[in-house]
């Protein structure tokens, strides 16, 4: 398993391109709305000497007025986000199909991403409607439930203490049923793509394979996720609000982009060591 | 006989002894501090398993109205808890979000005389009646009015011998139990109104029904208070333990006093733990379960806090003793609420150090004990005098304790203070001209907490920064001064704040600060300055046809020069005015600050010379926090883009987090 991830962290560097081509992607429909912030924000408050206090720090009052006076100029930039959320599922069947298909041919060339993208997206849709479908319906019966019985139990019980331990309780174990799925349907494709076999008798074998190598790619997918959590942490570390020239605004958003385009290789690298897992364990 | 002298302090300590071991404080004040006009001697035993308590009561009132007195009213509060008919709860369906209608038998509350007497005189049972002054609801039970036998004179004293039986409700707002026997015991006991000059200028009884939006208003006295209950409850009270006796049948009696004040409120629960500590000659006792003792330092702190502010901007905390109740989290509606000597906050398990909302909440209610409870101005009829001031004293505390832009949360850069979060209550209303801040409680349907204390909150601060926080001193520490163990109304304050501003800063800037508040208070007016323009033409030389001296016309053909025509351009949007500073930036660094009283709708500053304005800022240094927008109160001509940049390159940074989220299972 620690070999899968050391061949999974160096064949996501070795597939540098491939990364470069899905976080241009993602930068691009993220600027589009950027833009329009930038232009909301200067049409607004762009004039006002308060504008000053956003350079330092976070300020509470200037934003809050900003929302009271010109929220309606705001709100539809959510609404357009909900829609690019959607959008942007969409396209990621192509974007996981292109980028799993690299790993698995082996190949560094960006034409190949493409390639594989185009010639495995129906397949990839079917399967992750299936996914969704299933993570919608799972969380459904986890949380609504449990959220109507939390509020209740923070009085239920002598002390909230129980009911905040069951909620992490239930997170832990809700977490754990996610990452489970996603090894599933992470190993679904890398049949459907590897193999060649049909979508769901490769579900189905999926599911096997993964509830029997489930605490080893349980430990897999944890040590993947653990790098999203370093970088969190490494931008809030690097991040000061209170550096407010030109320069340094221009430096956190390098790092910024740095950090969401590291994001974008780790899946690459998950992709390509659960695969490398599933090669070297076999069914 | 020297020989006897020389015992005499010894065995006195000796038999003293056991006293000092149970006694947290010396409650007495000798002098009064106050008129006590009300006393009350209670005894009362509790029955946990049932929820209620029997009571003797004795209650000694003096008349110090010039009227003869033929009635006495009780306010019965606990019967508010009685059934969903009362005026309490009429009409509603929940009380703090929580369903109060599907209730069983037991979880009702309600308070019953059982008899009433006038010592050495008769009986005076049969004379009882519940009435209903405010809203004429006969089904509430919130008054009770005594016929008396004998009118009672102008200066004459009343003895009452009352029996009562009151059955705790689970908690709806603040009195009741709740789970492992929890009981909050406030505003348990028939409890005599006042008979005062009331806001129409007559004396009658102020004894008002208890409504959904009021609080409480009583008479100051002194509260001698003995409780017999279980072994196993740990008590809480205001006041001092002065005594307590363990009895045979495994209760315990604890004796509490507390002098001038106008309520006595108590808790019980099993779990909870103590923390005690000291600041000057306060003892401030923490009531807390175990799942919260995390906060305890933290709230001590804050109390400590508050103590040496308000003691440093008010005047001084006479009371010997300040008890903290923390209540366990499904007894959340019994928190929150203040009474003399006593209060009630709110936490939860391991409230993280960013969030600094359970000291602002010990930080208002304790501040209740000087606006409140030593200054007993109504709550009912004009909350704003107490809410307000508090909720301003709140912000003060909390920004001076944990830093102002950062006080209340500051977590992951995402941070406010609690001054701000004040003004954004009432700057964010929906209608801030919902309705004046000068009302009865009981008017206001809805923005109440928006108005009574943010708005109140706002408008405070506002005049704080207009006049400066030295005289802003004076005004309250004056008030405090004249009014404690009183029942000021809003008029008393007003007639201070317009006696000390014109006194500090002369008739008419004194005069304008009084209309200034004024028209908070007793308006619905809102504020909002704009500057909408700066213009710089450049002048040119005369041009045009001009009389010549013989009697033609000549051609001047003008030329452009490096002069410059500025104007600034402000308006008035709002109806509430305020004087001003407006500091006007030129190109060549030249700063100049001009006045405006802020009457006019439009206003224009007009320059001339080779400078050019760059911008304008009304009120830069943002006295007036009454401004809607403050965003708008400045305008220049040279404006950075780099904080644009800033938060839109960080949108494009979470947004792309959130798409990369988002596909993660596809």
């Amino acid at each position: 398993m620690l070999t899968a991830y050391k061949t999974g962290i160096f064949t996501g560097f070795r597939h540098w391109r491939a990364g470069l081509m899905v976080y241009a992607v993602q930068l691009l429909l993220a600027a589009t709305l950027g833009v329009q912030v930038f232009h909301v924000l200067e049409a607004s408050i762009g004039n006002s000497l308060e504008l000053d206090k956003l350079l330092g720090n976070y300020d509470h009052t200037v934003i809050t007025d900003l929302i009271n006076v010109h929220g309606s100029s705001i709100s539809p930039l959510l609404g357009q986000l909900r829609w690019l959320v959607l959008i942007y599922i969409v396209f990621s069947f192509f974007i996981n199909a292109g980028l799993l298909y690299v790993v698995i041919k082996e190949e560094k060339n960006g034409l190949a991403f493409w390639k594989g993208g185009a010639l495995y997206y129906f397949s990839f849709f079917k399967i992750g409607v299936f996914f969704l479908l299933l993570f919608g319906i799972i969380s459904a019966v986890i949380w609504v439930p449990f959220m109507g019985f939390f509020m209740q139990s923070v009085e239920y019980f002598s002390s909230e203490k129980i009911s905040v331990w069951l909620l992490f309780a239930v997170l832990f174990i809700y977490l754990i049923i996610i990452s489970f799925l996603f090894v599933w349907s992470l190993v679904t494709r890398i049949k459907v793509m590897s193999e060649g076999s049909r979508i769901w008798p490769s579900i189905k074998s999926s599911f096997a394979w993964a509830i029997r190598r489930f605490f080893p790619s349980m430990l897999l997918a944890a040590m993947f996720f653990g790098l999203h959590i370093i970088l969190f942490f490494f931008y809030w570390g690097v991040y000061d609000s209170s550096l407010a020239s030109v320069w340094w605004i221009l430096f956190f958003v390098l790092i910024q982009q740095v950090v969401a385009y590291l994001r974008v290789l780790v899946r690459v690298m998950v992709f390509a060591g659960v695969n490398s897992f599933y090669k070297a364990v076999g069914m | 006989m020297e020989r006897i002298k020389k015992l005499v302090w010894p065995i006195g300590l000796f038999f003293a002894f056991p006293l000092f071991l149970v006694a947290q404080c010396d409650p007495h004040f000798n002098p009064p501090l106050s008129s006590r006009n009300a006393n009350y001697d209670i005894s009362l035993s509790l029955d946990h398993e049932a929820k209620m308590i029997k009571a003797v009561e004795t209650l000694t009132w003096i008349n110090d109205s010039p009227d003869t007195l033929r009635e006495m009213r009780f306010y019965m509060y606990l019967n508010s808890f009685k059934n969903t008919e009362s005026t309490f709860l009429k009409g509603a369906t929940e009380i703090f979000g929580q369903d109060f209608t599907n209730r069983a038998a037991n979880e009702w509350g309600w308070i019953n005389v059982d008899s009433i007497g006038r010592a050495g005189g008769r009986d005076l049972t049969s004379g009882i009646r519940y009435i209903q002054p405010d809203d004429g609801n006969r089904m509430d039970q919130s008054v009770l009015q005594v016929s008396l036998d004998q009118p009672l004179m102008p200066g004459d004293t009343l003895v009452l011998h009352i029996k009562f039986t009151a059955k705790m409700p689970k908690i709806i707002a603040r009195a009741g139990y709740s789970k492992d026997d929890y009981f909050l015991f406030v505003h348990w006991f028939p409890q005599a109104g006042v008979y005062q000059i009331n806001l129409d200028g007559n004396w009658g009884w102020n004894c008002h029904q208890f409504h959904r939006m009021t609080e409480f208003f009583a008479e100051f006295g002194t509260y001698d208070v003995k409780i017999t209950a279980s072994k196993h409850l740990v008590l809480g009270a205001s006041g001092c333990l002065v005594d307590e006796k363990e009895n045979a049948n495994g209760t315990i009696t604890r004796h509490y006093r507390v002098d001038d004040v106008i309520d006595f409120a108590w808790v019980a629960y099993p779990y909870f733990e103590i923390y005690e500590e000291k600041w000057e000659h306060v003892n401030i006792r923490l009531l807390i379960p175990p799942e919260h003792c995390m906060m305890a330092e933290r709230y001590i702190g804050a109390i400590k806090h508050s103590l040496s502010y308000l003691t440093a901007h008010v005047g001084r905390y006479p009371y010997p003793t300040i008890t903290v109740v923390d209540p366990p989290m499904h007894a959340l509606r019994s928190g929150l609420m203040e009474y003399p000597t006593l209060i009630t906050a709110g936490s939860f398990y391991h409230t993280p150090n960013s969030f600094h909302n359970s000291e602002a909440l010990a930080a208002h209610e304790f501040s209740h004990q000087y606006f409140m409870a030593m200054v007993a101005s109504n709550e009912k009829e004009e909350a704003w005098l107490d809410e307000g001031l508090v909720t301003w004293f709140e912000d003060r505390i909390v920004d001076h304790a944990y830093g102002t832009k950062r006080s209340l949360v500051d977590l992951f850069g995402f941070r406010y203070d609690s001054q701000e979060k004040t003004r954004l209550e009432y700057t964010g209303m929906k209608n801030p001209k919902a309705g004046t801040i000068a009302r009865p409680s009981w008017e206001f349907a809805e923005a109440r907490k928006e108005l009574i204390y943010s708005k109140t909150a706002t408008s405070l601060e506002t005049l704080r920064n207009l006049v400066g926080d030295d005289i802003m001193d004076k005004i309250i520490m004056a008030y405090f001064e004249r009014w404690k163990f009183r029942h000021p109304k809003g008029t008393d304050f007003l007639d201070v704040l317009e006696e000390v501003a014109k006194r500090e800063l002369g008739e008419t800037i004194g005069g304008n600060i009084l209309s200034i508040f004024k028209q908070c208070l007793y308006t619905t007016d809102i504020c909002d300055y704009l500057v909408s323009e700066i213009l710089n033409n450049k002048m040119s030389t005369p041009t045009g046809l001009f009389d010549a001296a013989n009697g033609n016309h000549t051609f001047e053909k003008g030329k452009i020069t490096d002069q410059y025509h500025s104007e600034v351009i402000l308006y008035r949007k709002g109806d509430m005015i305020f004087p001003l500073e407006i500091e006007i930036v030129f190109d060549n660094g030249d700063k100049i600050t001009e006045q405006w009283d802020g009457s006019d709708r439009r206003k224009v500053f007009e320059y001339e010379g080779s400078r050019r304005v760059v911008s304008a800022h009304i009120d830069p240094q943002q006295k007036v926090l009454l401004d809607l927008d403050l965003n708008n109160n400045s305008l220049t001509l040279e404006p950075k883009t780099s904080p644009l940049l800033r938060y839109a390159t960080r949108a494009v940074y979470w947004i792309q987090n959130i798409l990369q989220t988002v596909s993660f299972l596809v």
